[in-house]
């Protein structure tokens, strides 16, 4: 056979094989599976995404590729010696246990499923958004844990439950598709701030320790410069660069619209900005410094002023009460009162700017 | 023309360098590239299957104690190569490629594979006759990697999957390809070799619809040794080679990307049975022996390439030579 009949018959064979791309993807489980949930995954039901399916992108590590922890040793705060003073944590204070979930840890694992007090949490966080948002996993009437699907919406960490095997969106806090397709879950309180302003405000908080049961270098950040740079890994719809992409601003939503606070309108004291959004009266208190924005409703016309230094307490009232970063009165005739939380949190602008286009920027 | 005999150790080192297209899994195209033959009329033809098994992930020269994840790539490979006269010589590669990916956590086992076309390599390679003699040989070559391969697969769900699971890169890519190999007076079919592979990759400017992919540029290197022994009336090559492989970051939309890059040194024995004089079947397994990443990546445990040479003239002039031999 002539050797150029060889070439042209593999050519031909090569360009018929050019319809024949397979992709196939498939999730098996074990009957012991450690969380006590039952996955009734069937790969042949396909659900409606709620999402544009087109923006949704594998991030690249799989589904459970970045393992989730499950409630992770603690430590306390003096042990905790992995962790720097400006270190960015993630706060929970229910009833009298109080804990930090340091940024270090959930850039590489993106969900903590824990409980802390009354509640049943997932502490989720999104290191490409920089969005750290806390989920009752109490869902459907049945406690759950999330996994990280490693998928991605607008760059945003789409969780699963794993319980149905429902894929949820981290900002929007609802479900995109599943069996619990249109359900929301419901948020936690959290407050992001550094790990000396939260020991500030909590010297007896735990937090969570390097030794996890997963081998990482928690003391390397696992993107590179991403958090500091104006580049994005994943396309996000729409790109809003009115602010620079990476810097962190607290948002609030309400009605499906959000608003944005700029690090930049705090000092470096406790201020605090009263604001009209949405027909509501909020108090935003912040500190440039100190590396914190809460956020709240203000429904009961008092008249409020910042207080300086006596974390964690940051505002008074004309009724003589004082009230901490959670909104909780600690002080004064209103004594364990609490203002209503706004839903907010903190992220990267880009995020917000693509999950709520034309957000007004608090000027 | 004893010369052409100690051409058959060569093909096995033309099966230790490859490239992947990625840390974490790739198809091993560019250093199966580069049949080694001078006579003009000669055809070779190559069918081979290549199995990368990665498993381990590291932090930068670190072994992490997770080996949760695993990724394969398997390919199917045809090269062809045919020398056009005594100073020049083109090769041509295509590839069939299947990517795996499984993450096995928590009692779960989630499993994603790609299958597909991959690239195509062409390239053309120049005998450097000042230095070239019956003892030694300089190839220079020039070349190109084309994206016939899908680099835009997607899920049945329609999710579009990362640059490294797809079967092609959807880019451009230069080949600068360099071979030196002597051999000996005193044992004419031992030969020492060595082979420099550059790859300069371009950009796939539809990665993810709207933004621009470049896997980093790679730098080979290779040093090895072969030799012929006979068994009765069997020819067996046997080699060894030591390989040097750099990668530098990819890009996307012309920035670095994490946990991309690294370096590693791979051991790769060799062996090759000559069914016949123009015939040969050859297998050769590799192990790292030196990683050092950049970041956080899964890195190559395993690596096995078998296959089958053909010859499609001068077979009668290698029996000739055999006949001397023994």
């Amino acid at each position: 056979m002539k050797p150029y009949i060889i070439i042209l018959i593999f050519a031909i064979f090569i360009i018929s094989c050019d319809d024949d791309n397979v992709v196939v993807s498939s999730t098996t489980t074990n009957n012991n599976n450690q969380n006590n949930d039952t996955t009734d995954t069937d790969a042949d039901v396909f659900y409606e995404w709620l999402i544009p399916v087109e923006e949704v992108f594998d991030g690249g590590p799989g589904k459970d590729g970045i393992p989730a922890l499950t409630n992770p040793m603690l430590l306390q705060a003096a042990d905790a010696n992995y962790l720097d003073n400006n270190d960015l944590i993630l706060g929970i204070v229910s009833g009298s246990e109080i804990v930090a979930y340091p940024h270090k840890i959930l850039d590489w694992h993106e969900i903590i499923n824990t409980s802390v007090g009354i509640h049943h949490i997932s502490v989720t966080y999104c290191p490409l958004t920089g969005t750290g948002i806390g989920w009752n996993r109490t869902v459907n009437g049945k406690i759950t844990t999330f996994g990280v699907s490693g998928l991605l919406y607008n760059s945003n960490l789409i969780p699963y439950d794993r319980s149905t095997d429902s894929y949820w969106s981290q900002i929007r806090s609802d479900c995109v598709y599943g069996e619990l397709a249109g359900n929301t879950v419901e948020d936690i309180k959290l407050i992001e701030t550094t790990w000396l302003t939260w020991k500030i405000m909590y010297p007896s908080t735990l937090v969570v320790g390097e030794n996890t049961i997963f081998n990482r270098n928690y003391n390397v950040y696992p993107y590179g410069n991403y958090n500091e740079e104006e580049w994005l890994i994943f396309p996000v719809n729409p790109l809003d660069n009115r602010l620079p992409l990476k810097e962190r601003v607290h948002g609030i939503i309400i009605n499906n619209k959000a608003k944005a606070y700029r690090f930049s309108s705090f000092l470096n004291q406790n201020v605090l900005i009263t604001d009209n959004f949405e027909g509501s009266e909020l108090l935003i208190v912040g500190n440039s410094t100190k590396n914190f924005i809460v956020s709240f409703f203000n429904d009961n016309s008092l008249v409020f002023e910042a207080v300086q230094d006596q974390l964690p307490i940051i505002l008074s009232d004309n009724e003589g009460n004082k009230w901490d970063v959670w909104g909780v009165a600690l002080e004064g005739p209103r004594l364990g009162e609490q203002l209503t939380n706004t839903n907010s949190f903190i992220g990267y602008w880009f995020s917000w700017g693509a999950f709520f286009p034309d957000l007004e920027i608090y000027q | 023309m004893l010369k052409f005999l100690i051409i058959i150790p060569i093909l096995f080192f033309s099966r230790s360098t490859f490239g992947q297209t990625c840390c974490s899994g790739g198809v091993p195209l560019s250093g199966n590239i580069g049949f080694i033959g001078e006579e003009k009329g000669l055809f070779q033809f190559e069918l081979s299957y290549d199995y990368n098994f990665l498993n381990t992930l590291y932090f930068q020269n670190q072994k992490l104690n997770d080996n949760s994840r695993k990724r394969t790539t398997q390919s199917i490979l045809f090269k062809s190569g045919y020398n056009i006269s005594n100073s020049f010589s083109a090769d041509l590669l295509f590839s069939y490629v299947q990517q795996e990916r499984e993450i096995n956590q928590f009692n779960n086992i989630n499993y994603t594979r790609t299958r597909g076309v991959g690239d195509a390599i062409v390239l053309l390679k120049y005998k450097v006759h000042g230095i070239s003699n019956f003892n030694q040989i300089l190839l220079v070559g020039l070349g190109s990697k084309v994206p016939i391969g899908k680099s835009d697969l997607k899920t049945d769900q329609g999710i579009s999957l990362s640059a490294d699971l797809q079967p092609g890169s959807g880019s451009y890519d230069f080949i600068y390809w360099g071979h030196f190999q002597r051999q000996f007076k005193l044992r004419p079919t031992l030969v020492v070799l060595s082979r420099i592979i550059y790859k300069q990759n371009g950009k796939n400017d539809n990665y993810l619809g709207s933004q621009t992919y470049q896997f980093g540029n790679e730098f080979q290197s290779l040093i090895g040794v072969g030799d012929i022994f006979y068994i009765k009336n069997l020819s067996i090559t046997s080699g060894l080679s030591l390989r040097y492989r750099n990668t530098s970051f990819d890009k996307v939309n012309n920035v670095r990307l994490a946990n991309t890059g690294g370096e590693w040194i791979y051991l790769a024995p060799s062996i090759g049975l000559s069914i016949n004089s123009f015939t040969t079947l050859n297998i050769s397994p590799e192990l790292p022996i030196y990683t050092n990443l950049i970041g956080t990546q899964l890195s190559t445990d395993f690596r096995l390439n078998t296959g089958l040479h053909i010859k499609l003239k001068n077979y009668k002039s290698i029996k000739t030579i055999k006949t001397i031999k023994l």
